[in-house]
């Protein structure tokens, strides 16, 4: 079935007598059976030799019956769906009683009157009339369950083959853009001429010829010549003249051809091919029916160089519409791109289904790594928690007292050392009258509201809890000079403060000080003790860790 | 049904048997395949991968665990030493008045203090909430001390004495001392006469703390005091 895409075709060639089937592969093709129209069963017989002796490969149908029907006409450019409903409104008034029609464009321009109009194409329309033998072989193209590449007319293939080979035999650039012929003789005995212009099929003729060019060159020759003058009479009607330069290629024996040269009396380049040659000029392969007359001149049945060229083509040049062969060609063909995209999306899925069993497994892998990590780490875990287990002590108790101390222990006031500090800086001849000491923070309390749940201290909250303040009192005698006092005291403070670096040490009464900013104590005469004078009163604060209220 | 059947026919002899079984057997390996993803292999993956994303949480959390718990120990065993400190110290006693009461006198005999007049007030329960990790509670005695010394000397060593030798912790929280006298002729006939005259007087707020269990406690009250 995918041999859709590859060279390999059923060439069905439609003949009066008989159908012939052909297998064409590359560049070679064979003849595989030729069956009569009249056989019994024939569409079954020949659908078996489809499915079998040419596997079923794609059958393309080649009409070379004589009754074909041609037209020239010209197209307006309209749009694609436009143009096709234009062809077959075009193909339905010329050929009404023709049901299998087909057209092709030609690449020469339309000219006369028509050519005026804008965007003209000229096409050539075909029809072939219903008979029993294209439905037989119809038939048996179903039956055989091969794909169908369509059925086309042998003259419209073959006017590209008859182009190609004048480029091949001639190097006469004007016989590419003229007149050409080519005259070949089928199996069956009929003579087939292919004129085309510019390339384009400009007439064809099948006429029957029973002589045998072999056998009896001369009579052949006169008859063949009488047939090319009548086709010559024909072209002349569409504009050929005897000045123009016309390609004449004839596949026959060399003998009868050169007779044939001697008697068409036609100004033309005469080209003579044996079958086996014009193969060859093709590069095509020779079949081994035809291998013997390699050289000899011989050879005359040109059927194998119109089926090898119509089945090399990917598409036909001409598609004849027949309603039989759309009804299942058609869905074969959507079968066929069905069954492509089908094995696309199949083969991405395949693809998609082997990326996602990857990551699976990938994942699977992971999950397999992932669950020996955490086998290990249960196992220190347990381990950790054995250890744990092990203390004689609980250690809930540990963690909680020892965190709770600490607590305590940074509110501590610790006034030994302050206490030292101060008596050395007193000296043996100076005394403290009193000492208070009053803590500035919150200590370790929780407020009762909360039930003991107080929020976490912040540390400045600690920094406070250890702060206090200490008030030094000192008493100098009455008679003390107040300056020298003053003098002692100032030196007593730096002695502090130098002992005491992280405390703050401020003199707040003097002895005598006059500032507005200073305390002053006054006292009665009477208090004084019947004139008796009043010892001088000193204080001293030290702040430690914070500031005094 | 024999319409389907009928209608199958119809495409079989269109297409051909090989056709349209080679059709047929496209679409069931398509659905097949896309069975085998949709049905299988997507919620596999989905599932494996809910799976790992759970293990992986599992790994963490176990890891973060671990450390935690390495820390914890390591902390452990070196708070340790200190543990058993503050319990001989007797940080987890319930302040037991009797035993309060006959450090206090010796405190008073040791520290050459003329006299000291120390009161214990009822102790409070504060639910520390690091001590209710423990389900502990924290005992806090306010301690109010009023000391006759000769000297400061004197008045600072009962201070140093009670924090070394109570049970638990003692923070002291206020302190205030006088000079009561000067330290004359008189006071030196005094003192040769064997007496012991008061020159400093001092009054010292202490707080005593330790911790008990949150059991021994009989109504967790605001406020509530042995």
């Amino acid at each position: 079935m995918f041999s859709f895409f590859s060279p390999v075709r059923t060439v069905f060639l439609m003949g009066d007598e008989a159908l012939h089937v052909y297998s064409v592969q590359g560049s070679s093709a064979r003849l595989v059976e030729s069956v009569p129209w009249s056989t019994d069963g024939f569409a079954s017989y020949v659908a078996r030799i489809a499915a079998e002796d040419c596997h079923g490969h794609p059958i393309l149908l080649l009409y070379d019956m004589t009754e074909q029907s041609y037209k020239r006409d010209t197209i307006l450019n309209v749009s694609t769906l436009d143009r096709a409903a234009m062809l077959q409104r075009k193909l339905k008034v010329a050929f009404p009683t023709h049901p299998v029609r087909g057209a092709m464009l030609l690449k020469e321009k339309p000219s006369g009157p028509v050519a005026a109009g804008p965007g003209q194409a000229l096409y050539i329309l075909a029809a072939i009339p219903e008979s029993e033998a294209l439905d037989n072989a119809i038939e048996a193209a179903r039956r055989s369950g091969a794909q169908i590449l369509g059925l086309t007319l042998l003259p419209a293939e073959s006017a590209g083959l008859v182009a190609a080979l004048v480029d091949r035999v001639t190097t006469e650039k004007q016989g590419r853009s003229g007149w050409a012929v080519l005259i070949t003789q089928h199996v069956g005995g009929d003579l087939r001429q292919i004129v085309i212009k510019g390339g384009d099929l400009a007439l064809t003729r099948m006429t029957p010829i029973t002589i045998d060019p072999t056998t009896d060159p001369q009579d052949w020759a006169y008859e063949v010549k009488r047939e090319f003058r009548a086709t010559v009479d024909y072209i002349s009607r569409f504009g050929y003249g005897d000045e123009d330069p016309l390609q004449v290629i004839v596949v026959a024996p060399l003998a009868a051809g050169a007779l044939l040269e001697e008697a068409i009396q036609v100004s033309c380049t005469y080209t003579c091919l044996p079958a086996a040659d014009a193969l060859q000029v093709m590069d095509w392969s020779v079949p081994a029916s035809l291998a013997p007359m390699r050289g000899t001149g011989d050879g005359v049945e040109a059927d194998l160089l119109h089926v090898l060229w119509a089945g090399k083509k990917r598409f036909p040049a001409m598609r004849m519409q027949a309603p039989v062969l759309e009804s299942f060609a058609r869905p074969r063909l959507y079968a066929l791109v069905a069954s492509l995209l089908l094995i696309l999306l199949a083969a991405g899925q395949v693809v998609q289904a082997g990326m996602a069993y990857g990551s699976l497994a990938t994942t699977r892998g992971e999950i397999e790594d992932v669950q020996t990590q955490k086998a290990q780490l249960d196992i220190q875990h347990q381990a950790q928690i054995k250890r744990q287990e092990s203390f004689e002590f609980d250690v809930a108790l540990l963690q909680s007292s020892v965190a709770v101390y600490r607590d305590l222990e940074s509110d501590r006031l610790d006034l030994l050392p302050v206490a030292q500090a101060i008596s050395e800086a007193l000296g043996q001849n100076m005394r403290l009258a009193s000492v208070e000491v009053t803590r500035l923070g919150q200590k370790f309390a929780p407020a009762p509201q909360t039930w003991g749940r107080r929020p976490p201290r912040s540390a400045q909250e600690d920094k406070s809890a250890s702060s206090y303040e200490m008030t030094l009192h000192m008493t100098f005698p009455a008679e003390t000079d107040p300056d020298r006092g003053n003098q002692e005291v100032e030196d007593l403070r730096d002695r502090m403060q130098a002992a005491l670096p992280e405390h703050e040490v401020t003199v707040t009464k003097f002895l005598k000080d006059y500032g507005f900013d200073k305390e002053v104590v006054v006292q009665s005469r009477t208090e004084r003790g019947g004139g008796r004078a009043q010892d001088f009163l000193v204080i001293i604060k030290i702040v430690a860790g914070g500031s005094a209220p | 049904m024999t319409l389907r059947i009928s209608n199958l026919g119809k495409i079989v002899s269109v297409l051909g048997v090989g056709r349209t079984v080679l059709l047929l057997a496209l679409v069931v390996a398509n659905g097949l395949c896309a069975a085998v993803i949709y049905g299988y292999l997507g919620p596999a993956q989905q599932w494996a991968q809910r799976n790992v994303s759970s293990l992986r949480g599992e790994v963490a959390t176990l890891r973060t665990d671990i450390r935690d718990m390495r820390t914890t120990l390591a902390d452990i065993v070196a708070q340790k030493a200190f543990f058993e400190q503050i319990q001989a110290q007797g940080f987890f006693t319930a302040q037991d008045r009797p035993q309060a009461e006959d450090l206090l006198m010796a405190v008073e005999t040791d520290s050459g203090v003329v006299a000291a007049k120390a009161s214990i007030k009822r102790a409070e329960i504060l639910r520390e909430p690091q001590a209710l990790k423990a389900s502990h509670v924290v005992l806090q005695s306010p301690i109010e001390v009023e000391i006759e010394a000769l000297d400061d000397l004197s008045v600072w060593r009962y201070i140093s004495m009670l924090q070394s030798r109570f049970p638990g912790y003692i923070q002291m929280d206020e302190l205030e001392t006088e000079r009561v006298g000067k330290l004359d002729a008189s006071v030196l006939r005094a003192i040769v006469r064997g007496e012991s005259p008061i020159l400093v007087k001092a009054r010292v707020t202490f707080a005593w703390y330790t911790m008990v269990p949150d059991s021994q406690m009989a109504t967790p009250e605001r406020g509530g005091g042995m």
